[in-house]
């Protein structure tokens, strides 16, 4: 994706809310998200929408354009539509918004999302979820649910590396010292601890209570462009250096490798579209809606051993001074699950680590590498995508094309 | 009208787990498709599983279930790999003390062909069955 590039991100605090508005959310992280790329919804030409779970309505109004209204942007953007495939819909979104920019169709796009989840009744958010993405011919006769596949994942994974409840538990504390430098966490203020965790009553075995995600209110905006507009706006970007992905089912009853998944398909691609290795990544951003989600990502992405996950993110390794700085925000753990959101609020967080934006307490120094990797349903997909900051002036064009383009000019 | 859910859903209530085979290539294939994923054939028959197989992960739901399951709580969800090599979502049927002490993963399981629970009444799959397995009998 050579002509695609990372120019501004928007984020409300992520919680319960019950003050806040969907499309109140929506406008404010669109144009928080563009004032951050120094732009106003007029340089807008694409709106790409990422849907909200909590309101079928909600959602039909982003299908049909609401959004362009409240912008002010009749008869002003070319087209504005919805990506949808649950928690990974951000990696799609930036892969057909990417894919816009490079085939000319776009030139800036905006990309956005938010979710009500924290403020819905969470009986009913339940319920819609329990037939959202579980098979209804299938599975939901049996009482399937999402903290059941979680736990189905979770047992699995433990049985196969011989992780303990202690090691699985440790994911949410390293995860949580980083929600505490995040002042849009849901969870900034509360420390979280191994024995905490374990005390909190069993809800799916082998999941405790603290160990299952806090559905909440979010919303992000990003904006994406071209290098050369992003040149001549002189904007700091982002570049997207490879993707890779791989869809492994989409009844957890047909998954055949729990403990694996699409990872390790979606890995290898990625690498070879980047022309990294693991050891290139320098932070990592990867959808942990539950513990042994995240470890089992971690292992297929080849950034720790086979086997050791969970030891290696609950031993400190992805937290604050570790090896591997990841998901840096608190995850969707303790930033708090909004949704198809979770995965949009890691991208977000990644984009602004390499562009210096996440502040004082968390700003990672000389961070330049960035993993972002996804999973919608019940873990149906593996998305992985490589980003690199750009320096700015250079516009995204990769360090060799841009010389090769200066000389070709002088010629 | 649901050709695919309503036969299956037919083998459960009369105690049979049914498997869809191709009448093409004869693969197994689970769960119940409009086509073989393997050749393409449209023509597919059920036929009626041995029964028997391994638990490939289980978890005990305690809390969270949707409404129409929670008066059915605590109940235990397992995916099991069958024989033929397919694999599905089922029920597993409680022990004599009420609860799956004794199942353990790739350990052995088998069809139980009558459910100890009725299918629940309510949310949106009301009245439909699902596949139960228990430890085998000795």
């Amino acid at each position: 994706m050579d002509n695609a590039v990372f120019v501004g991100i928007g984020e409300l605090p992520s919680g319960r809310y019950p003050d806040r508005n969907f499309m109140g959310d929506l406008v404010a992280a669109g144009h928080l998200a563009l004032k951050d790329a120094g732009l106003t919804p007029r340089d807008v030409d694409t709106l790409v929408l990422i849907p909200c779970l909590h309101s079928f309505i909600d959602q039909a109004d982003l299908v049909f354009s609401r959004v362009v209204e409240e912008l002010g942007l009749n008869k002003a953007v070319k087209s504005q539509f919805m990506v949808h495939s649950g928690g990974s819909t951000s990696d799609n979104a930036v892969r057909v918004a990417g894919s816009l920019l490079c085939a000319g169709e776009a030139e800036t796009v905006l990309i956005l999302q938010a979710e009500r989840w924290g403020s819905a009744p969470v009986e009913a958010m339940i319920d819609s979820l329990s037939f959202n993405g579980i098979p209804l011919d299938w599975e939901v006769p049996a009482g399937q649910n999402f903290n059941a596949i979680g736990a189905l994942i979770t047992a699995r994974y433990m049985h196969e590396t011989g992780s303990t409840p202690e090691d699985m538990a440790g994911i949410c504390v390293a995860l949580r010292k980083w929600a505490k430098l995040n002042p849009n966490a849901m969870y900034r203020d509360k420390t979280l601890t191994i024995e905490q965790i374990l005390a909190s009553k069993m809800v799916c075995e082998p999941l405790h209570a603290m160990e299952c995600p806090m559905m909440a209110d979010g919303a992000v905006g990003l904006v994406m462009s071209t290098p050369e507009l992003a040149a001549r706006r002189d904007q700091e970007s982002v570049r997207i250096v490879g993707t890779g992905g791989c869809v492994s089912h989409y009844s957890l009853g047909q998954e055949t490798d729990l403990a694996r998944l699409g990872w390790p398909k979606a890995a290898e691609m990625a690498y070879d579209a980047s022309g990294w290795g693991p050891d290139d990544v320098q932070l990592a951003e990867v959808y942990d809606s539950y513990a042994a989600v995240m470890a089992i990502a971690f292992e297929g992405l080849g950034l720790c051993k086979l086997g050791e996950g969970a030891r290696f993110i609950a031993g400190g390794e992805t937290s604050p001074g570790g090896s591997l700085p990841s998901n840096t925000n608190g995850g969707l753990l303790s930033a708090g699950h909004t949704g198809v959101g979770g995965g949009t609020a890691l991208l977000a967080e990644g984009v602004r680590q390499l562009l210096g934006r996440a502040g004082p307490e968390r700003q990672l120094p000389d961070v330049r590498r960035a993993l972002i990797g996804g999973t919608g349903g019940s873990y149906m997909d593996a998305q992985v995508m490589m980003l690199e900051r750009v320096a700015r002036g250079t516009g995204g064009v990769p360090p060799t094309k841009a010389a090769g383009a200066a000389k070709g000019a002088a010629t | 009208m649901n050709q695919l859910a309503d036969r299956y859903d037919e083998g459960l209530v009369g105690g049979k787990l049914l498997i869809q085979y191709c009448d093409a290539c004869g693969r197994p294939t689970m769960y119940p498709k409009w086509r073989c994923p393997s050749c393409f054939s449209d023509s597919l028959s059920f036929r009626e599983a041995q029964g028997t197989g391994t638990l490939y992960s289980l978890t005990v739901q305690y809390f969270t279930a949707p409404t129409a399951f929670a008066d059915q709580q605590p109940y235990a969800l397992g995916i099991v790999r069958l024989t033929e090599g397919v694999q599905l979502l089922a029920r597993l049927v409680p022990e004599e003390d009420g609860g799956w002490s004794r199942y353990r993963m790739d350990g052995p399981v088998e069809f139980c062909p009558v459910p100890p629970q009725p299918a629940t009444d309510k949310g949106p799959t009301a009245g439909r069955p699902c596949a139960w397995f228990w430890l085998p009998r000795t």
